[in-house]
């Protein structure tokens, strides 16, 4: 896990060496760089994406840590996430405002521990949910804004996202006495680097 | 610069204080600790040298937090000393249920004293059960009657014959001047396919010999069970889980028991 976080850092300085030094960007090169805190996938997670439909939308690559010092029990996991903009609202040249997103991922959570299949001393379907994967759903917000603190023109995006798993939902769907919608939700803010400079 | 570091802590502190961020589902860094011991302590001052001590047993609370409200309103009603929440507290293992429990049951006006289910091993359920509650196995000793919790979910070890402990149980059930009787309490019952049943029984042999133990209090099942399978007089008691609106209320005088079911 601790290789694949390294692999994962590598390829994102590679990416962003060459995607900021040479002009001719290669297809496969990630549209940005993205860094985040909380929001159930690490205490920090950091991942690369692309923008899709019309820049109307992302998918992004994360891997998040806890790591010793925030928790007894480390984690790492590997996330795979959609976001798409909902209302978007043009403050100036430089500045947009995207009041509404939604989106969902998938976290994975590597270890034996957490067995992605019923191990085989089970009887089938035996627990229905599995350890390993989590599906989460999220509103959130994010605003972007054009700086030349990179040395040239770069968009850059402070986003903040509030959303649930699938086992924290059905516990609240089953229990809407005990429970309130704020006892299932959880957050997560964070910041991402776009290679583009034009600003849509 | 030192302005920014400021700022910067300064966030991290507000952010780390702010209980919306999570971290992980399986995070460990649960609100409660020492529930267990704090509940034992509560149990001793209030049993002190009563004749009879009057428990209440359930279990299989897991996602069913309405009737677990419920169930606490009722049990607030009863003369009881303190309850068994007896395994499956939680369906997922993790923290928030974990709280969301907790949460629930300290409006109980009488202490509860907390057993490891096979669920409440999920994920890091294990190592958050013992920083909220305490270890997976565990006893104590009121009025010269002695209960042991026991952890008896062997299928989530696959079955490596050690789950339960047989040579503690055993320790625990050797005959000292600090105890007359024990109750042994435990999620799986042994004669359950989720028991690990190369130590069935070396359970029952444990219970048997000792010639202390009258009742084996269990839960898992979801269903109401009493039974005597061993014939050897040593009952075994199977609450319901909290879905079925029902728990026991049990009543000990030295080797004596009577027990009800109660309906909420």
């Amino acid at each position: 896990m601790k290789r694949l976080i390294v692999v994962l850092g590598m390829l994102c300085c590679i990416t962003f060496n060459s995607v900021s030094q040479s002009l001719n960007r290669r297809w496969y090169m990630p549209d940005f760089l993205t860094a985040q805190y909380a929001g159930s996938i690490g205490f920090i997670s950091g991942g690369a994406g692309y923008e899709i439909f019309r820049k109307k939308a992302g998918v992004e690559l994360l891997v998040g840590v806890v790591p010793g010092f925030i928790d007894s029990a480390p984690l790492e996991t590997i996330n795979l996430k959609f976001t798409g903009s909902i209302i978007n609202v043009k403050i100036n040249e430089a500045v947009t405002l995207t009041p509404l997103t939604a989106g969902l991922f998938f976290c994975y959570t590597p270890g034996i521990e957490y067995s992605s299949d019923l191990p085989s001393w089970y009887p089938e379907g035996y627990y229905w949910w599995s350890e390993a994967v989590r599906v989460n759903i999220f509103i959130g917000g994010h605003v972007s804004a054009m700086t030349d603190r990179f040395g040239r023109s770069r968009k850059v995006q402070a986003y903040y996202e509030i959303g649930t798993n699938e086992i924290k939902l059905v516990s609240y769907i089953q229990n809407s006495d005990a429970l309130t919608v704020w006892n299932i939700l959880h957050a997560g803010i964070g910041v991402r680097y776009f290679f583009s400079d034009i600003h849509r | 610069m030192s302005q920014n570091k400021v700022a910067i802590v300064g966030i991290v502190v507000l952010l780390g204080a702010c209980s919306l961020f999570e971290y992980h589902p399986y995070e460990t860094n649960v609100a409660y600790r020492n529930l267990n011991a704090k509940a034992i302590e509560r149990i001793a001052k209030s049993v002190n040298d009563k004749d009879t001590i009057t428990v209440i047993s359930i279990g299989d609370s897991q996602r069913f937090y309405d009737e677990l409200e419920d169930f606490v309103q009722s049990a607030n009603q009863q003369r009881a000393d303190f309850v068994f929440l007896n395994g499956d507290i939680t369906d997922f293992g993790i923290k928030d249920e974990y709280e969301w429990i907790h949460d629930i049951m300290k409006k109980l006006t009488i202490p509860y004293v907390a057993v490891i289910g096979n669920h409440d091993l999920s994920g890091n359920g294990e190592e958050i059960f013992e920083k909220m509650y305490g270890p997976l196995n565990n006893y104590f000793v009121v009025n010269r009657h002695k209960f042991i919790l026991l952890n008896t979910n062997g299928r989530e070890y696959h079955f490596n014959k050690k789950i339960p402990d047989i040579s503690w149980l055993q320790e625990q059930l050797t005959s000292n001047d600090t105890f007359d009787h024990a109750t042994v309490v435990s999620h799986i019952p042994p004669f359950d396919s989720d028991f690990d049943l190369s130590l069935e029984h070396d359970y029952v042999a444990a219970l048997q010999s000792s010639e202390k133990v009258k009742l084996s209090l269990h839960a898992h099942k979801h269903t109401f069970k009493d039974t005597i399978p061993y014939s050897d007089g040593i009952r075994y008691l199977v609450s319901t889980s909290m879905d079925e609106r029902m728990y026991l209320i049990i009543k000990i005088y030295g080797d004596q028991y009577e027990y009800k079911k109660v309906y909420f």
